[in-house]
């Protein structure tokens, strides 16, 4: 079900009501407004004779605009999938919440700004012996003023730049209020259990949309080339996005870990084997297969190590759904014995030894850092594999790319099981 | 339990000590496919049939499993001992079966009393609940195949169908 409200940024309202972008749908109107600049640009270069230097950046900073706007869009749209109908009145309001600040007219304030800031600059930097780029333009076309349409489209261009500058920081820092406001609830034993760890991977995921947007920023640079301070300014501006961008993203990780809950939490840290469910797809009927394996988790995804030729990887190239299940077996009373049912969809890194070698390749950081988990969980086991190595069959030594590969598990939905309950409980 | 397989084209038992693995387990995880095609785990207590190689256990009408089970009667059943020290020492059971749900009072009842038996009156009053005679569904699990494993050390033995002694 939609959200009981469209959340729409200013942009997105303006194109809606503005001939001919509420004709067409995202990204074509984005689209056309980058044909717009283009055309413009190209008409004023050819009717004023400007140099090529500045068409360059003009087509830069259009380009610029364009990937920021479809970045930001796709962002929006991504919080706009999410179906509050679906969350429980705590996440609702919260979510609610976050969004009705996040959409909120007044983000035009900080852009209304920076557009201010950098007016001031053109129009008194001559004044502090500074030269900025309308002069550059002015002294390169040897004139004494330059032409007002020219003057509009620099200005129009300066907003749209200005008010993308101004929209990231302002997203940025509504993210951050809504990271500290997430992590008050997760500190209430009594609010935390509302609050899904799946769900907030659904918001970082979002974030990130936004992150690679900031990027797009980069794209302005050569425009700022022929204006050293500006080019400064511009790149000081980038980084500091990205530098609260980040703390945003991370501080979003530390609190999916404490979203889910504590005794389930200690129960993945301190088990050495969970159930490993896939599909078996070789015959024509779809047969389940579940398998106990050794796993790590590193707070965010699991993985696990297998034999390239072992049936899991055969049904996970097939079919990339998998679940854990990783449960306290209580030995004394097995009716106290509880655990966590993890859904999610696989990625194997190499199901065979050439695939295998790419992927090092191209992960080692990644397969790196989960060789050491399992070095540091299991220790007796890979010296164990070692010591008897020879008396392994060939598919199960712990070679990796010939006879291992890794499976990560990205996690879809968490279930608490309890022995003495009925069915799973989704958190 | 005397069980006709298969293994490696070769028609043979099932060998005892896998026979005795399987009933001497307590809970076993079972595996179905949830209508979301992803493979569900549930931990079950579950009881052998004297005489077949039928592997019986029962579950509410609503649970997740019974309405995996009516949409694909698949399922997957593994036992296993795991040594957190020594890999060599990891010996389990995963089973391929096919299931039959059956509705009927005495076979739910019959069901009840040897899980009773099998795991005293605190265990299953307390998993399965009280209220025994409705809302609760016999499941059979019938073998299709069963992998056996020690270390890394694998035995598959295909189950021959109708040919249980």
């Amino acid at each position: 079900m939609q959200p009981p409200k469209k959340y729409k940024f200013l942009q997105e309202h303006v194109f809606e009501g503005t001939w001919p972008f509420s004709r067409l749908k995202p990204p074509f109107n984005v689209f056309l407004l980058l044909l717009i600049y283009f055309s413009w640009g190209l008409a004023l270069y050819f009717t004023y004779n400007i140099p090529f230097i500045y068409l360059f950046a003009g087509v830069c900073g259009a380009f610029g605009l364009f990937l920021w706007t479809i970045s930001i869009f796709k962002y929006a749209k991504k919080l706009r999938n999410v179906e509050i109908e679906r969350l429980n009145s705590v996440t609702k309001k919260f979510h609610v919440e976050f969004l009705e600040y996040l959409f909120h007219p007044s983000s035009i304030v900080i852009s209304i700004a920076v557009f201010l800031l950098v007016l001031t600059y053109f129009f008194s930097s001559s004044s502090f012996g500074l030269n900025n780029i309308l002069i550059y333009i002015q002294d390169d076309m040897a004139l004494n003023s330059l032409p007002p349409l020219l003057i509009f489209f620099i200005f129009l261009m300066t907003f749209d730049i200005c008010y993308r500058l101004g929209l990231t920081i302002f997203i940025i820092f509504i993210q951050l209020r809504r990271d500290f406001i997430l992590a008050r609830y997760l500190k209430n034993p009594s609010l935390k259990a509302y609050f899904s760890a799946t769900d907030i991977r659904s918001l970082e995921n979002s974030d990130v949309v936004h992150y690679l947007a900031i990027s797009s920023g980069l794209a302005l640079v050569p425009l700022g080339y022929l204006d050293r301070f500006l080019m400064f300014m511009l790149l000081a501006y980038i980084m500091f996005a990205f530098l609260l961008s980040s703390i945003n993203i991370i501080y979003l990780r530390i609190l999916y870990v404490r979203a889910i809950p504590d005794g389930l939490l200690t129960l993945i840290r301190n088990s050495n084997f969970a159930q490993i469910g896939t599909i078996s797809v070789s015959s024509s009927n779809k047969i389940p297969h579940v398998t106990p394996t050794l796993f790590i988790f590193d707070g965010r995804d699991f993985f696990i190590s297998t034999s390239l030729s072992s049936k899991k990887v055969r049904n996970l190239q097939k079919r990339n759904k998998i679940t854990l299940f990783i449960d306290s077996k209580e030995k004394k009373d097995m009716t106290q014995s509880f655990g966590v049912q993890i859904m999610g969809r696989s990625k194997i890194y190499g199901h065979d030894s050439k695939t295998g070698f790419l992927f090092v390749l191209l992960f080692s950081p990644v397969l790196i850092r989960v060789l050491m988990l399992f070095l540091r969980k299991y220790p007796n086991y890979i010296n164990y594999y070692w010591r008897f190595h020879e008396k392994i069959p060939r598919a199960w030594q712990v070679l990796p790319i010939v006879s291992r590969t890794i499976i990560k598990i990205v996690p879809e939905h968490f279930f608490y099981w309890k022995a003495s309950r009925v069915d799973q409980v989704r958190f | 339990m005397k069980v006709v397989c298969e293994l490696n084209g070769q028609e043979c038992l099932l060998p005892d000590y896998i026979s005795q693995f399987i009933l001497s387990a307590s809970f076993i995880y079972c595996a179905t496919l949830n209508d979301t095609n992803n493979p569900q785990i549930h931990p079950l207590l579950f009881v052998n049939e004297l005489g077949k190689c039928l592997l019986s256990f029962i579950q509410n009408i609503n649970s997740d499993v019974i309405k995996n089970l009516q949409r694909h009667p698949y399922l997957a059943l593994t036992i296993d001992n795991t040594d957190p020290e020594n890999p060599f020492s990891n010996t389990g059971i995963m089973i391929e079966a096919i299931v039959k749900l059956s509705t009927s009072n005495q076979h739910i009842q019959n069901c009840f009393e040897l899980l009773r038996e099998k795991y005293g009156d605190n265990i299953v009053t307390k998993v399965l609940g009280i209220d025994i005679d409705t809302n609760y569904i016999k499941i059979q699990a019938r073998p299709l195949k069963i992998v056996y494993w020690k270390g890394p050390f694998f035995q598959t033995y295909k189950c021959k169908q109708k040919k249980y002694t």
